[in-house]
């Protein structure tokens, strides 16, 4: 037995390319559809998680898995705003507590959340290096954010403009960087969080400037009466906020008309929770309340149906590997016809040859689920990645 | 046998000691911290909460807190708190400039948000002709209605006994005395007020707007400071205020500067000092400050 595996794995290393183009294709053979499965369910138990982790999801009305996408995973589906009116009705039903998200921009390709600190103590999240925001201009980083974009803390990040065509829209606002998030393999990881009211200053609804009341450089004024200074364009204003020019930031219009993408709403208990999507079926509340854990099922019930055809798949084609397979060990033992002759010659038995070409095929089949089981383990590693790339 | 029972007993105080440990733990999470952001909130909260609250107040004596420039020391303290009391109507400018946790934050002016008054004097700005306006504000020194101030303190109380449900009893007798002590300055106050029916006030600084509206005073503001001297411009003024409103009686937050009061005795204008004390005072508490308010006009 020990010398025929030796004889048969000699074989197989003789014939190196050959071996390892058959391990590799049944190996993928094998692993494919246990792979895809796990991906499917890591990332199925990762956005339940997520999911049943968010009690409620108020927004315009509209897509509501847009809504969620957005609110939960910071993807910036384009979505109506809504405004910070609804933020404070919310608030004086007493039910819970609102927590108001705007996620429109991005910086160096990761996504802004505007927030307030609620959102940290509510998803538990934990500063590893520096602290929370203090004042508006400050920014806190997810952990793949530092590590993606090698930054830490008092690094600066700019937001990037909206359009690039549109010279009179958003202004790009450099923001300090004051703390990074620890890791916790959530779309956190991957997101810059602000006050809302730095959102509200990139949006341009907030921004600094010279006291328009004192300043002497007539040329930036437009109209002065008694009660109201129009500046025009020319006007400067800052586009980083520091501790020198902080008292000069200040916002326009009524706070209430702010915008913001949605509101993660936290109810006291279920009764509260019941209560305000009954406020919300009463159009007491305008806009939409979504459960998110409802939404997220649907989706992912829409992605079981492709696993379904993609098992379908895989069957057929491990079914159409095996034929060549067979095939080949067919061919293989016909171009080793003289081979084995000889074999029987110098006085092997025909079940030593048996033995060898069997132990051959075993040899093969074990690296080839070897290989699987090695692809299965390294899959883990992708499940963000695949959520990312193929369910969001 | 005997080594047994020893590391039985070891073991049995060991845990004993674990659980007592675990035990102050718990009390000591209970003590919640209730952050104000001015002086009166901070009374209020001393007053009804008594031990069983920690009361914040980070800012210094000296420094008026409305227009106070935090720290991020002093921040990260707000941010820790259970609670940030806000007085509302645009007060503590400061609080649009920085990141608190908005479940925390209680407006105990809310209820009367529809009563706030709007400055009229200054000057706001816009960007381009459609461009929105900046506001002029609101007064903020609420507190001086003492109706407001009893709304106020009912809203800590009511945020206080959403807090600690286990102490409403104790906070609830509290704000009762508070009310009676608020409801008794209303009284005198009223009383007071009488005094100066069809006559006109001035005051050094506009921030009577709210004793005015609450007790018919008619007062006219100005920008004066207690440490600083009136220039010829402002004087001049003053004098043709005078001239046309007869007031005899300037109102001031703290003891002007002799020199002032002694132009103003030469003007046949009496320097009374009323405290809206939005800080904490040097000597005294809330009550007491408002108390010889009350007295400085009616000794007059």
């Amino acid at each position: 037995m020990k010398q025929s595996l030796y004889i048969a794995f000699k074989y197989l290393l003789f014939h190196k390319i050959r071996t390892l183009i058959l391990v590799a294709s049944i190996g993928i053979i094998i692993f494919l559809p246990n792979g895809l499965q796990k991906l499917i369910e890591e990332s199925e138990s990762q956005m339940m998680a997520r999911a049943d982790s968010t009690p409620l999801v108020i927004g315009t009305k509209g897509s509501s898995t847009d809504l969620v996408i957005n609110s939960l995973y910071f993807r910036q589906e384009k979505i109506e705003n809504m405004t910070m009116k609804t933020n404070g009705e919310l608030k004086e039903t007493g039910l819970g507590y609102p927590i108001p998200l705007l996620s429109t921009f991005k910086a160096r390709g990761f996504s802004i959340a505007g927030t307030n600190l609620d959102y940290f103590n509510f998803r538990k999240l934990i500063i590893s290096k520096g602290r929370k925001f203090s004042f508006v201009g400050e920014c806190i980083i997810g952990s793949r954010v530092a590590e993606k974009l090698d930054i830490t803390v008092s690094d600066s990040l700019i937001s990037s403009p909206e359009n690039y065509f549109d010279f009179a829209g958003v202004y790009p606002l450099k923001m300090e960087v004051v703390g990074v998030l620890q890791e916790t393999n959530t779309p956190d990881d991957y997101t810059i969080f602000t006050d809302l009211k730095t959102n509200w200053i990139i949006m341009g609804l907030g921004h600094g400037h010279q006291d328009l009341s004192k300043t002497l450089d007539q040329s930036v004024i437009l109209n002065r009466d008694s009660s109201n200074v129009t500046a025009n364009a020319k006007l400067f204003m800052y586009n980083e906020i520091t501790k020198q020019n902080l008292e000069s930031f200040h916002f326009h219009g009524s706070p209430e008309n702010y915008p913001i993408t949605s509101i993660i709403f936290v109810p006291k208990d279920i009764k509260s929770g019941t209560i305000l999507r009954g406020k919300f079926e009463a159009r007491e509340i305008l806009n939409q309340i979504v459960v998110p854990s409802k939404v997220v099922e649907t989706l992912l019930q829409s992605i079981f149906r492709i696993k379904q055809i993609f098992n379908t798949v895989f069957v057929l084609v491990g079914f159409a590997t095996l034929l060549i397979l067979g095939l080949i060990v067919t061919l293989s033992l016909r171009l080793r016809k003289d081979e084995i002759r000889t074999m029987f010659t110098i006085g092997s038995s025909k079940a030593k040859i048996f033995e060898i070409l069997g132990l051959e095929l075993m040899i093969l089949v074990l690296s080839s689920f070897l290989f699987a089981l090695a692809l299965y383990f390294v899959t883990g590693y992708f499940v963000n990645d695949f959520i990312n790339y193929f369910i969001i | 046998m005997k080594k047994l029972i020893v590391i039985l007993l070891s073991t049995l105080i060991y845990f004993a000691c674990s659980e007592k440990k675990e035990g102050q733990t718990i009390n000591e999470t209970k003590i919640k911290r209730i952050a104000s952001v001015n002086y009166p909130l901070h009374f209020f909260v001393t007053k009804i909460g008594g031990s069983k609250v920690d009361a914040i107040y980070p800012i210094p004596t000296g420094v008026d807190p409305a227009y106070w420039e935090p720290s991020v020391e002093d921040i990260i303290l707000y941010q820790e708190a259970d609670l940030i009391l806000l007085n509302g109507a645009g007060y503590a400018k400061w609080v649009d400039k920085v990141s608190l946790p908005q479940s925390k934050m209680i407006n105990t002016s809310q209820r009367f948000k529809d009563k706030y008054i709007g400055l009229e004097e200054g000057q706001t700005h816009s960007h381009g002709p459609d461009g929105e306006h900046e506001h002029k504000g609101f007064a903020f020194t609420t507190w001086l209605d003492f109706n407001n101030a009893i709304i106020q303190a009912e809203e800590v109380y009511k945020a206080l006994a959403n807090l600690l449900p286990d102490s409403e009893e104790t906070f609830s007798s509290n704000l009762q005395s508070l009310k009676n002590d608020i409801a008794d300055l209303h009284k005198k106050m009223s009383a007071a007020a009488k005094k100066f029916e069809g006559t006109t006030l001035v005051a050094s600084h506009p921030v009577y707007q709210y004793l005015s509206n609450g007790y018919d005073l008619k007062i006219i503001s100005f920008h004066w400071e207690t440490d600083r001297l009136p220039d010829d411009m402002m004087w001049e003024g003053f004098e043709k205020t005078l001239a046309s409103s007869k007031a005899t009686i300037m109102l001031w937050e703290d003891t002007p500067l002799s020199e002032v009061n002694d132009k103003l005795i030469n003007l046949g204008v009496k320097a009374i000092v009323f405290n809206p004390c939005a800080n904490t005072p040097a000597n005294g508490d809330f009550l007491s400050i408002m108390k010889t308010n009350i007295v400085n006009l009616v000794d007059l």
